[in-house]
């Protein structure tokens, strides 16, 4: 297993390389001049020597990526200008309100999504499937943005369950356990939209692979030595079928990633999905490009959690 | 889409016949294909958005953009979906909304298809260092949040559909390449292929026309639901205001509708009934195409 997590973290590098050869391509190519790109529109002279002389903009192109390689990868993104202060630091006080909404919505997706699937592939073809099914289809169809515009008109607006946007009530000052109650209410709605999607999609690779495991003799073998359905489904096919479901969880940290953009833009959501998009406006590039980073290497991760998951759960991969 | 009855099956110059794969005829998958009630209803919904697009001239009441009637009015016999903040009708919007998304979808599925296919193919026919290089290429490409990706790149060289369209086949040729390859490497060792390069098939001609009929099912299958995620992100894009402002869009009008939300519903309703009826349909062909081909569940 050791030498199995060296590799798979040796092949990490290269990667993360790669994305930093691609932000710094983009900077080039884009017409004008690259320093605007890495300062902005608005810096005074003085500021645009300092980073000429910090990214090395007077030197060879090759020198440049090298130095251009090795800020990123430590981090240091420049300053965002519309913030006044380094990127890093204004993406990592926004990263944990994203972070608790995607948290969230992929914990209930998943226990959700595979419970489902375990009810719809017991019974295949029942009524419950089908329901089960159509669900699936359409809710995998949603786009997210949609389904928090309806969520906000019916369970916000004509039903005044939930509120419309934010995090917290302004009006008040919570603390304590009270702060804990106002943040969860203001959770609901974008939590909810961010999950139908997500749980679509488990749902229906869920009971696909369950079936299919369901058909395996190992599976028939099980009853025939007289196991108890219970036992069957939890202690031999679902260990099987939910391999491939993680993968997929696991492979889709950066569309989740687009799923809190666009649900944070609809609430007002503190998060960095607020921050692209004020990013966007403002072409506070420095900050966009700390923001493609970060995320990229967050799909990095999860990608190698996953597999390393997936290694622990199935011996045969690592020894593969 | 090749319908022909072409089969796999080649003459060599010496008139040695190369035995044919097996692949299913047209007629076959046809018919299971309609028999499925819900790939049939996917057809319906596809079809008729297509047809929206092609003819949104005569279909759409008004000209797109322009203010034809009082701002925020519901839906009446004079504007069925309504008129938004603007005095636009909403109506006219969705079937010009139809056009851009369509565009979109369409031309990505068919050139990160094509782009797909042909390095998958390419990669693991050849084999060695081709396919070693283009299979890092690929893991590589897999990495990059595309939504982020294309955000960044509007920002840097500026909105419009075509850095759009390009940023997502950039993204999503991958997903194609990698379930393409993997069934070549199945494929190059079968008889059909065998007998063909035993006989002095060129590769080309045996990858053009033994490998990639055979790899067309999976290749359709995986590239119609790409139509559907290219949609997706479209909307998305114009939704935080970065689509193109020339080419009305679904996003475009979900984005303008948020405002309103509280006094006009329908500003908001139906331009995103259509993006999910779309995307319904287009995933249900691309389920019913697969399920046609591999009638095993």
């Amino acid at each position: 297993m050791t030498r199995y997590l060296v590799r798979r973290l040796l092949q990490i590098v290269p990667k993360l390389v790669g994305i930093g050869v691609v932000s710094f391509s983009l900077i080039h190519l884009a017409p004008g001049d690259p320093i605007v790109a890495l300062a902005g529109e608005y810096g005074d002279a003085a500021y645009y020597a300092f980073m000429r002389a910090k990214f090395g903009l007077d030197r060879p192109l090759g020198e440049q990526l090298l130095i251009y390689l090795g800020n990123v990868l430590r981090g240091d993104w420049g300053i965002s200008y519309t913030h006044g202060r380094p990127v890093a630091q204004v993406i990592l006080s926004r990263l944990p309100a994203t972070l608790l909404l995607m948290a969230t919505a992929l914990a209930l997706s998943s226990t959700l999504g595979v419970a489902l699937g375990m009810w719809a592939a017991r019974r295949p073809h029942s009524g419950s499937d089908l329901a089960i099914r159509v669900l699936c289809l359409v809710g995998y169809a949603l786009p997210v943005f949609w389904s928090a515009q309806m969520l906000i008109l019916l369970l916000a607006l004509q039903v005044p369950l939930f509120p419309v946007q934010g995090m917290t009530t302004a009006r008040y000052r919570y603390q304590g356990l009270e702060y804990v109650w106002d943040v969860a209410r203001h959770m609901v709605l974008p939590v909810a939209a961010m999950t139908l999607h997500q749980l679509a999609l488990i749902t229906r690779l869920t009971r696909t692979n369950l079936l299919e495991t369901l058909a395996a003799d190992f599976v028939r073998t099980a009853y025939a030595k007289g196991l108890s359905e219970w036992r069957v489904l939890h202690g031999h096919a679902l260990r099987n079928a939910l391999l491939p479901v993680i993968t997929v969880i696991g492979g889709r940290v950066g569309f989740m990633f687009t799923g809190a953009v666009l649900t944070e833009t609809v609430f007002a959501w503190p998060g960095i999905g607020r921050l692209l998009v004020s990013a966007t406006l403002n072409r506070d590039f420095p900050l966009l490009m700390g923001l493609f980073t970060l995320v990229s290497a967050a799909v990095l991760v999860s990608n190698l959690v996953t597999d390393l998951v997936y290694a622990w759960l199935d011996p045969r991969i690592r020894y593969g | 889409m090749c319908t022909s009855p072409r089969t796999a099956a080649g003459r060599a110059p010496g008139g040695l016949a190369i035995p044919a794969s097996s692949r299913p005829r047209v007629g076959a998958w046809g018919r299971r294909y309609l028999r499925n009630r819900a790939a049939v209803l996917g057809l319906a919904l596809t079809g008729t958005m297509v047809g929206v697009a092609l003819l949104a001239e005569p279909i759409a009441p008004y000209p797109p953009f322009r203010s034809v009637g009082l701002p925020l009015q519901a839906p009446s016999a004079l504007h069925p979906m309504g008129t938004d903040d603007l005095g636009r009708d909403v109506l006219t919007g969705v079937v010009y909304g139809a056009r851009t998304s369509l565009l979109v979808g369409v031309a990505v599925a068919a050139l990160a298809g094509a782009m797909g296919a042909g390095m998958g193919i390419v990669s693991a026919y050849r084999g060695g260092w081709v396919d070693d290089v283009l299979v890092h290429v690929v893991e590589f490409f897999q990495v990059i949040p595309r939504f982020f990706l294309a955000v960044l790149a509007i920002a840097l060289f500026g909105v419009g559909l075509d850095k759009v369209i390009l940023v997502l086949i950039l993204t999503s040729w991958t997903t194609i390449s990698r379930i393409v390859r993997a069934e070549v490497l199945s494929l190059r060792e079968r008889e059909f292929v065998l007998a063909a390069r035993a006989i002095g098939v060129r590769d080309r001609t045996i990858m053009r026309r033994h490998i990639l009929p055979n790899v067309l099912p999976s290749l359709v299958v995986t590239a119609s639901l790409l139509v559907g995620e290219a949609i997706w992100v479209e909307a998305g894009l114009s939704f935080l205001g970065l689509g193109d402002p020339n080419s009305m869009s679904w996003g475009y009008l979900l984005d303008s509708a948020r405002p309103f939300m509280r006094v006009a519903w329908w500003t908001a309703f139906f331009p995103g009934l259509a993006i999910t009826l779309t995307v319904l349909g287009v995933n249900l062909v691309g389920d019913g195409l697969n399920d046609a081909w591999n009638p095993r569940l």
